[in-house]
């Protein structure tokens, strides 16, 4: 993990206008928050207009940035936005309003086939495919807080909420994945 | 067996509703104390947890970001240096 006293520092270099400082936190930055833009938008070409948007406003706003956090979670909160501006209304999914209880049925408690969706998880595409069929705010948690390290102080801060908010968000996600693995990927907050 | 039952003293429903707590290590020791007994004494939350884990644990391993591939780089870099 990147260290994030070099990237202040970086960040204090290029909100002072230095173009070099700023393309090492591109390198630095770059795969993770397409792969974070992928996770949000529906294919490689739009969250490569994430990718884009998020680096030329990061650029533009960079002597905004305050050190009040990790500039990670500064970038994905950028991305998070330009993310939701590219989105199209209908690709995304709505939150998951079951019960705890319904979840944790729907995740497999109970059922002799519960330990099959961690040998499902070791597939990468079939991860994918079941993390593409869970609530937005759901697959953004878990990929800052499990994927990306971002810890629940940054993770609150990139999704905007509290970190009781994110604790809670991200136990009914990984039931949800859980859930969703279970069913193949299918859609599973309807 | 439901989710109401109760094994060294908490219910199933209890144990699912702190698991996450569990996980993350937010939970008081003895409410952590009382989770690991109830785990151990009940099959149906001791494979559920074990599964709860397990995912956790691909997620960090399945999912790990690569770098950028060279020519989306490279447009990103030009993309950039349009702008002045």
């Amino acid at each position: 993990m990147p260290d994030q006293a070099d990237d202040r520092e970086l960040m204090i270099r290029a909100a002072a206008g230095d173009r070099p400082a700023f393309a090492a936190l591109v390198d630095r930055y770059g795969g993770r928050v397409f792969h974070l833009a992928r996770a949000l938008v529906r294919d490689d070409a739009t969250a490569e207009d994430v990718l884009q948007d998020t680096f030329l406003a990061a650029w533009r706003t960079a002597a905004s940035y305050r050190g009040d956090g990790a500039v990670a979670s500064w970038l994905y909160a950028i991305a998070r936005h330009a993310a939701h501006r590219r989105a199209r209304r209908a690709d995304q999914i709505a939150t998951d309003d079951r019960s705890l209880e319904a979840l944790g049925a729907a995740a497999g408690w109970g059922q002799p086939d519960v330990l099959d969706v961690v040998a499902r998880g070791e597939d990468r595409a079939q991860l994918e495919a079941a993390m593409a069929a869970l609530p937005d705010d759901d697959r953004l948690a878990l990929w800052l807080h499990h994927v990306l390290d971002q810890t629940f102080d940054d993770t609150a801060r990139v999704l905007g909420c509290s970190v009781a908010a994110v604790k809670s968000r991200l136990h009914r996600a990984r039931l949800a994945l859980a859930a969703s693995l279970r069913q193949g990927g299918d859609h599973v907050a309807r | 067996m439901s989710l109401d039952d109760r094994v060294a003293g908490i219910s199933c429903r209890e144990v699912l509703a702190q698991l996450g707590d569990y996980q993350d290590g937010g939970l008081a020791a003895d409410a952590r104390a009382a989770l690991e007994a109830h785990v151990g004494a009940c099959a149906n939350c001791a494979a559920f947890g074990g599964a709860y884990g397990g995912l956790v644990a691909r997620l960090r391993e399945r999912l790990t970001p690569r770098d950028l591939d060279a020519e989306r780089a490279a447009r990103l870099a030009a993309r950039l240096a349009q702008d002045e």
